[in-house]
């Protein structure tokens, strides 16, 4: 099996302006040399805490934002070169679904419409033809075809997630980008739109790159994991693996601090001290060292290299 | 254990245009001394007006508390005028909310925040009441507690200023404390942190607390026993291990399996059909009817009582009704 998506050492740095000329005098380093590799129909996560830069990652894969450096192949084609018309029909491919259903939808819009939108612009379909197709992809979403009459303001989330997932998917991308799409959500309705999350990755053959904070979402619907600490992938690994043995001191901390299900298994946690530092003024060496519970003198000096413990598994530590 | 805070019949209604919309239906629960309590449900099923109107912070109007009573001390706080519950509120209970960055007035320093409760309730004056904040932010783990004092909120990050939250909320050693999602808006190893000084706090003061959330792994980690709230019902208490090893109500089990689940081999995860109800839209009969897997005749017609077990559970579902 191939790889759909080749995301090599992507960088996003966001200028710092200060002084009387507004001049650029710095940069924040949000995403630094992020590496990743999905197969057609898989699930890569990209996990991490707000500010980690994992929203980030997302939008410049799908050149939402410029990259700074590295690149991004989708299918073997390099969406950094591409431009114009190029970059229109590649977007086609590759789709997000955002976290907000509240904000992400255009309030003056049938929903009828706005699954159309996307046939129309990318003049894929349009009249009678769209219109069949906006029915089916309704169904497919489980949501009747008569709702499409409807304003986005007479569905619930859960609903209303079925919407913005079915607008992402009407021009059939090969890639769908999902940025916390449950995060908004009540927990009984959390697993109705990851189910159908899954059941449309089996159907229509996509391949996700689901961004989330949730490690108890993830550890369901993903293959492989990439944690993300103030911009650096810290580690990368199968999700059956990652749950059995982190091996970078954040991810081990990260699933501790999840609240077990099982109260008479309190377990003792690895509780992180301090805060994530300012993405502005990373500390140097390792940027996880202020906090981490097995930090030595390299770590404050040198920034810890890519290590690659088994195949396909990467963690970025000093530690051995 | 002796009991603390004992509800009983609580109904809350909402005035929309004429009508009255029920938001909590006849809830009934107890607090004991020392016991940490989670209520526990989905957006609009009552459980942050139920603590809210313990703590006599219903937004009246369109809230009202139409029935019930409230007891705290031999005292129905139901009955209290608004001036004798201000000085309960703050005093006797404190209160942590879920959004630490508007909690706070960001025109006053962390200090004179914390002082501010001091003052009024205990009557100390201002250079003692910073003292004590300052002894207060120690405690609750914040570093150079002198120098936080005088900073004003929004140099703080999240953790910290739910940390300052809680300091105000236990300066005047309270016997209740109300935590409404008091680490959902925080990241998960901030998360752990508050939970851990809040659960540290809590058992070596011996106070009682009410832990109103969402999550079921907060409520593993934190809690003594636990209400579950459904469209504002509550549907069952119980010690939080049954909860999890012997749910009663089908949305109960629903819940936590909804949750736990990691998938089966087609990758499919249990699910609850169907979707919230919105409060105050409530139809006759059981409220979960319309998403329970064991829905019966009886279940649209009547709304189920509320029958207690041998063992002191409370459950509201027509499965267990005739044994009450």
């Amino acid at each position: 099996m191939s790889a759909l998506l080749e995301v090599e050492g992507l960088q996003k740095h966001f200028p710092v302006r200060s002084g009387v000329f507004n001049r650029i005098t710095g940069a924040i380093r949000v995403v630094e040399g992020v590496s990743f590799s999905v197969d057609k129909g898989k699930t890569f996560a990209l996990v991490g805490e707000s500010g980690c830069g994992k929203t980030t990652a997302g939008r410049t894969i799908l050149r939402l934002h410029e990259p700074t450096g590295g690149s991004v192949r989708l299918a073997g084609v390099d969406l950094a070169a591409l431009e114009g018309e190029g970059l229109r029909t590649a977007r086609r491919d590759m789709q997000m679904v955002f976290q907000n259903p509240f904000g992400s939808l255009n309030p003056r819009m049938k929903v009828g419409k706005l699954l159309e939108e996307p046939l129309v612009v990318h003049g894929i379909a349009s009249g009678k033809r769209a219109q069949e197709m906006v029915d089916a992809m309704m169904e497919k979403v489980g949501l009747a075809a008569e709702f499409g009459r409807r304003y986005p303001h007479q569905f619930s989330g859960g609903q209303r997630q079925r919407i913005a997932i079915a607008r992402a998917l009407m021009c059939s991308p090969k890639l769908v980008i999902a940025d916390e799409p449950v995060s908004a959500l009540d927990v009984s309705i959390q697993s109705q739109i990851l189910n159908l999350l899954v059941d449309l990755r089996t159907e229509l053959g996509l391949t996700y790159v689901f961004i989330s904070h949730d490690l108890n979402v993830v550890r369901r619907i993903s293959d492989a994991i990439g944690v993300m600490y103030l911009g650096r992938l810290v580690e990368r690994a199968e999700t059956g693996a990652l749950y059995e043995r982190p091996l970078h001191p954040y991810s081990e901390a990260l699933l501790s601090a999840v609240p077990s299900l099982e109260p008479s298994k309190r377990k003792e946690r690895i509780i992180l001290s301090g805060d994530v530092p300012n993405p502005a003024s990373p500390p140097p060496g390792c940027v996880f060292h202020p906090r981490c519970p097995k930090a030595m003198e390299v770590c404050r000096r040198s920034v810890p290299p890519d290590k690659e413990p088994s195949p396909g598994r990467l963690v970025a530590c000093h530690l051995d | 254990m002796n009991t603390l805070l004992s509800v009983q019949g609580l109904s809350i209604g909402l005035a929309t245009r004429g009508a009255k919309a029920s938001i909590v239906d006849d809830a009934s629960f107890e607090v004991g001394q020392g016991e940490v309590f989670g209520i526990v449900g989905e957006s609009g099923c009552g459980k942050s007006v139920t603590a809210y109107a313990v703590a006599g912070l219903l937004a009246s109007p369109p809230l009202s508390v139409e029935s019930g009573s409230i007891m705290m001390g031999g005292v129905d706080l139901l009955s209290l005028p608004p001036s004798r519950m201000r000085s309960v509120r703050g005093k006797d209970i404190g209160m942590i909310f879920q959004e630490p960055m508007t909690a706070l007035d960001p025109l006053y320093t962390i200090g004179e925040q914390i002082a501010e409760s001091l003052e009024f309730h205990a009557k100390v004056g201002k250079r003692e009441g910073i003292e004590r904040a300052v002894a207060m932010l120690g405690k609750v783990g914040i570093p150079e507690p002198r120098r936080i004092a005088a900073e004003y909120p929004h140099r703080l990050s999240g953790g910290m200023l739910q940390r300052v939250v809680i300091a105000i909320a236990m300066i005047n050693e309270p016997r209740l404390l109300i935590a409404d999602e008091p680490t959902t808006a925080l990241d998960v190893t901030i998360q752990a942190q508050i939970l851990d000084l809040m659960n540290g706090l809590v058992r070596s003061n011996g106070m009682s607390m009410i832990m109103i959330t969402h999550d079921l792994g907060v409520v593993a980690e934190t809690c003594d026993r636990v209400a579950v709230f459904y469209g504002g019902h509550l549907v069952e208490t119980a010690p939080v291990d049954r909860i999890f090893s012997d749910p009663l109500h089908p949305y109960t089990e629903g819940l936590r399996k909804s949750v736990a689940s990691i998938g089966d081999r087609d990758g499919k995860l249990y699910a609850i059909p169907g979707s919230v109800p919105k409060a105050g839209s409530f139809g006759p009969g059981c409220r979960f009817q319309g998403r329970c897997a064991r829905r019966m005749e009886r279940c649209g017609r009547e709304a189920p009582p509320v029958s207690i077990r041998p063992d002191g559970r409370s459950v509201r579902c027509w499965l267990y009704g005739e044994e009450a």
